[in-house]
């Protein structure tokens, strides 16, 4: 899995031509959203079994395993709907939750894809489930890669953040003045 | 000079549920429904992948189960080598890797982590018939708890700034 910062600011970049801030950080979000809903809950349900707080069974290993399902397309797709619907309204991007839920689900493929191309000792993720559940990897480049390419990458990212900044500040545009056809009366 | 225009006022035959307009109760019902077909896909991935091993919580607590069993570490610091093997040290264990088949460890392991695959073989040994070095150990996890933290601050103060209008 490519480091966090390298997800984030993936997203922030691809995200650049997003006129809305809001639809912007809807975008970013989505770079955690597989993690959130996979990583986070198997790592505290393994350390719960450890601790003595789950019983360990086939039912808690199962479970454990089976938490990589958000991990997948349509796990994040499901993730990104949830998140949407319970959103307060004020949250919400300009065009409304159905802009949250696309904007959320399209970061989150953005981290997929990253994930994708990555080389692990073993293929880890299954992008096809439910259709099947082999997992699959492009293998084009180390895990590390990532921590190499994160200075450029915040580089990039700090620039357009300033870039942002100052087109926010400056005075909006005067629109042109449209001239009629018509003669003027007399 | 003309008089106002008269605008179309769109109608809103029924809320959807992804409109910024459904009652609360809606949405949470519909978001309930999204949660039990997540739990549904957890289920039956869980099924389809029965049988592995999720980690060494396994091979703790059900050590005739996992021996023979095809065992995945990844990511941990070697902590002593010999010629027979090393040991890597997980959260709470170490794993003597034994026939090691991997790249050959550098002579620095302090930054360096290893991913192994092999056989469990019990007693906290496995065999290590593939596997991968890694460097910048630590790192990875720094950069990104230090990211979520600026993350997170950075949108809990802006989720502050639009509830305050």
């Amino acid at each position: 899995m490519a480091d966090l910062g390298t997800h984030l600011l993936v997203n922030r970049i691809l995200g650049a031509a997003l006129q809305s801030r809001v639809a912007l950080g809807y975008l970013v979000a989505g770079a955690l959203v597989p993690d959130l809903g996979s990583r986070v809950p198997r790592m505290v349900l393994q350390q719960m079994v450890e601790w003595g707080l789950l019983t360990p069974s086939q039912g808690s290993f199962r479970l454990i395993l089976g938490l990589d399902f958000p991990h997948t397309p349509v796990g994040t797709l499901l993730v990104s709907l949830v998140v949407a619907l319970l959103m307060p309204a004020l949250l919400l991007p300009p065009r409304g939750r159905r802009s949250a839920a696309g904007l959320l689900f399209a970061g989150g493929l953005l981290h997929l894809g990253l994930d994708f191309c990555q080389e692990h000792l073993t293929p880890g993720y299954r992008y096809l489930y439910p259709l099947s559940a082999e997992p699959y990897e492009l293998a084009w480049m180390s895990t590390e890669a990532s921590l190499l390419v994160l200075p450029l990458l915040a580089a990039v990212g700090w620039y357009l953040e300033r870039l942002s900044a100052a087109s926010r500040r400056a005075p909006p545009r005067p629109s042109p003045r449209v001239r009629s056809s018509k003669k003027p009366m007399p | 000079m003309t008089g106002p225009s008269i605008t179309d006022v769109s109608t809103v035959s029924s809320p959807a549920l992804l409109s910024s307009g459904p009652p609360l109760i809606l949405r949470f019902l519909a978001a309930l429904a999204l949660l039990a077909l997540v739990g549904l896909g957890v289920y039956d991935l869980g099924l389809r992948m029965d049988g592995q091993i999720t980690g060494m919580t396994e091979c703790f607590t059900q050590e005739e189960w996992c021996r023979g069993r095809e065992l995945t570490l990844s990511y941990l610091p070697v902590v002593d080598r010999s010629e027979t093997g090393f040991t890597l040290a997980g959260p709470g264990f170490e794993m003597r890797v034994v026939n090691w088949q991997g790249p050959a460890l550098p002579d620095s392991l302090v930054m360096t982590a290893v991913s192994v695959q092999g056989t469990y073989l019990g007693d906290q040994r496995m065999s290590g018939s593939t596997g991968m070095v890694h460097g910048f150990r630590k790192v990875k996890r720094w950069v990104g708890l230090l990211v979520l933290v600026l993350w997170l601050g950075s949108t809990m103060r802006w989720c502050l700034e639009r509830y305050r209008g």
